[in-house]
């Protein structure tokens, strides 16, 4: 194989994970905070993109512009839900919001079938199919935007952890949620922030999506195995892990294709999965759970 | 039971000798292609493409498709540049366009179903690949989804189809007026399924007039002897209810899709543009 077709891949691999940081950032945060493994993200994510692709074709509004209205919308929509469904059951029991989700998944995807059909869709705008030569790599524009939008993101994320005073409480409520009580923090108002923000980056993936993949109501089945690899391999809560675990995931994919065979790429990554949770079940940089007996 | 159906011509459909089968189509998959290859091999020497690429997805009518012309374009000297099968679900296409591009191939025949065909025009179109031709097994036809996907990316763009729109066979133009009537569109353009779907409602009606009956065993042995007229044509089928026509050629040129070959099909309407415009 060529070193020019190996770079190519590389750099598209960079590019794609950099997407599947985004995509699978609020799944590790909702994790993180309460322990629930948001089965319905995918299909939220879709959702993201039908909005855009309508925003689009009937009002002329750019994707990428859609990224940044639907972040509202899905802050105020994931705040809903958590408050009135997933806090409930999971104050009885956490596995029922397995279910939950589960359920919320199937009832979004036929609300977009029944909606805009089970047709394939793509969010086609005059740049889509746009590149531009650096040396002798093609770099496709959409996907070297959503590759900058999504860190952008990701680093407003990490910021907002880092450096706020809210960020300190969620962080402390994924260390541990009974000592971060015992310091005053509103346990119950950061799982319900926290849930909100992980489906509102889950919807302003969504533009992005529509705008680089395919897609129709059942591709969040897709999408759901991937990001939850991501999630695991790097660390459940981990948003460092989940930008990590992307990256490999992307370069994976795109570089198994071309040195081996297309039906390796996805392969490749589980490989690698397996071969890390035997030496680490906690993930790449996941913690350790300590546990009384 | 006698199965008369528009869309499982795979040789696995015919693999297991049933007799009451019945493809309306016309001509099974493996020789879809047949017209595509005919022309390229018609080409003199020095336009004749000296490779080709073959990314399709692992689908059994795909996989007939692509082999059948595969076989047959490498015992002319045309050699293999690439070949790769894709599952179903892939949906970036980024590095199949990279490695194709890079394997120098002068034209590609993709074996696809419909979202994989757009997404590699859009994969090739995004790196600047250009072969001189392009040939799908499934997408193309599906004229107005194709043209809203890609626009005028469609230009030069190759399919088989054993139906056009502006056919000229018996009942076609009824079929057409009736069909817009039922599904209006702006394009005012009829999908290729509509047809296969109509031709097979064609067939049953056919068999079961002049049999004046329903039994099954009855159909089946008049089909197995008779040519039906559909409005893809006169179809006919062999002992496993395989046709025996042969598909058209189409191409996409200044916006719609013409037939471009066989020469002295009735349905012709252009010539092959060659080497296809560029993206």
């Amino acid at each position: 194989m060529s070193p020019g077709l190996l770079a190519q891949s590389l750099v598209l691999g960079i590019l794609t994970g950099g997407m599947y940081a985004l995509m699978a950032a609020g799944l590790t945060l909702i994790f993180g905070v309460m322990k629930v493994i948001n089965v319905a993200h995918a299909a939220i994510i879709v959702m993201g993109a039908y909005l855009s692709l309508t925003l689009f074709r009937h009002l002329g509004i750019d994707p990428l512009l859609s990224v940044l209205l639907l972040i509202p919308v899905f802050l105020a929509l994931g705040a809903l839900i958590q408050w009135s469904v997933v806090n409930r059951l999971a104050e009885r029991d956490i596995t029922l919001t397995v279910l939950m989700t589960f359920g919320f998944a199937i009832i979004l995807e036929g609300l977009q079938g029944a909606i805009w059909t089970s047709s394939y869709q793509g969010i086609k705008t005059g740049y889509s199919l746009e590149s531009f030569q650096l040396f002798t790599l093609y770099i496709p524009v959409v996907r070297l935007i959503s590759a900058g939008i999504s860190l952008l993101l990701l680093a407003g994320l990490y910021a907002l952890l880092t450096f706020t005073k809210l960020g300190r409480a969620i962080r402390a409520t994924i260390q541990n949620r009974t000592a971060a009580q015992l310091v005053g923090v509103d346990v119950r108002l950061v799982t319900t922030v926290s849930f909100a923000i992980g489906i509102a980056i889950a919807g302003a993936a969504g533009p992005l999506l529509g705008m680089l993949f395919t897609f129709y109501p059942a591709t969040h089945w897709l999408w759901i195995g991937k990001l939850l690899a991501i999630v695991v391999l790097g660390g459940l809560g981990s948003l460092r892990g989940a930008f990590v675990a992307a990256m490999l995931l992307g370069i994976a994919e795109q570089v198994t294709s071309v040195t081996l065979a297309l039906g390796w790429a996805p392969m490749i990554f589980y490989v690698f999965l397996f071969g890390v949770l035997v030496v680490r079940p906690q993930g790449l940089f996941g913690a350790v759970e300590r546990q009384s007996l | 039971m006698a199965f008369v159906e528009g869309a499982g011509g795979a040789p696995a459909v015919f693999q297991r000798k049933f007799k009451y089968i019945f493809f309306v189509q016309p001509a099974v998959a493996e020789k879809q292609a047949d017209p595509f290859v005919n022309y390229i091999l018609s080409l003199p020497a020095d336009q004749r493409p000296k490779s080709a690429a073959y990314p399709q997805q692992d689908d059994p009518f795909v996989s007939a498709t692509e082999d059948g012309a595969q076989a047959r374009l490498e015992a002319a000297g045309i050699k293999t540049a690439y070949k790769q099968v894709y599952p179903p679900t892939q949906t970036d296409f980024a590095s199949i366009a990279a490695a194709v591009k890079h394997s120098g191939a002068d034209i590609v025949l993709g074996g696809t179903i419909f979202d994989d065909a757009v997404a590699q025009v859009q994969a090739y179109s995004a790196i600047h690949y250009q072969p001189k031709a392009i040939y799908f097994t499934s997408g193309p036809s599906t004229t107005g989804p194709f043209k809203q996907a890609l626009a005028d990316k469609v230009s030069g763009i190759m399919t088989g189809d054993g139906w056009v729109q502006s056919s000229k066979e018996p009942g076609n133009a009824k079929f057409v007026a009736d069909y817009l009537k039922l599904f209006p569109n702006k394009d005012n353009l009829v999908p290729g399924e509509a047809a296969e779907g109509y031709s097979v409602g064609q067939v049953m009606a056919a068999a079961v007039k002049a049999t004046q009956s329903v039994d099954n065993t009855k159909i089946a042995n008049w089909l197995h002897a008779h040519k039906v007229s559909t409005v893809q044509g006169e179809i006919g089928w062999d002992e496993l209810g395989r046709p025996q026509g042969s598909y058209l050629l189409e191409q996409w040129q200044n916006g719609i899709v013409h037939v471009v070959a066989p020469k002295g099909d009735p349905n012709k309407d252009a010539d092959p543009v060659y080497p296809k415009p560029d993206w």
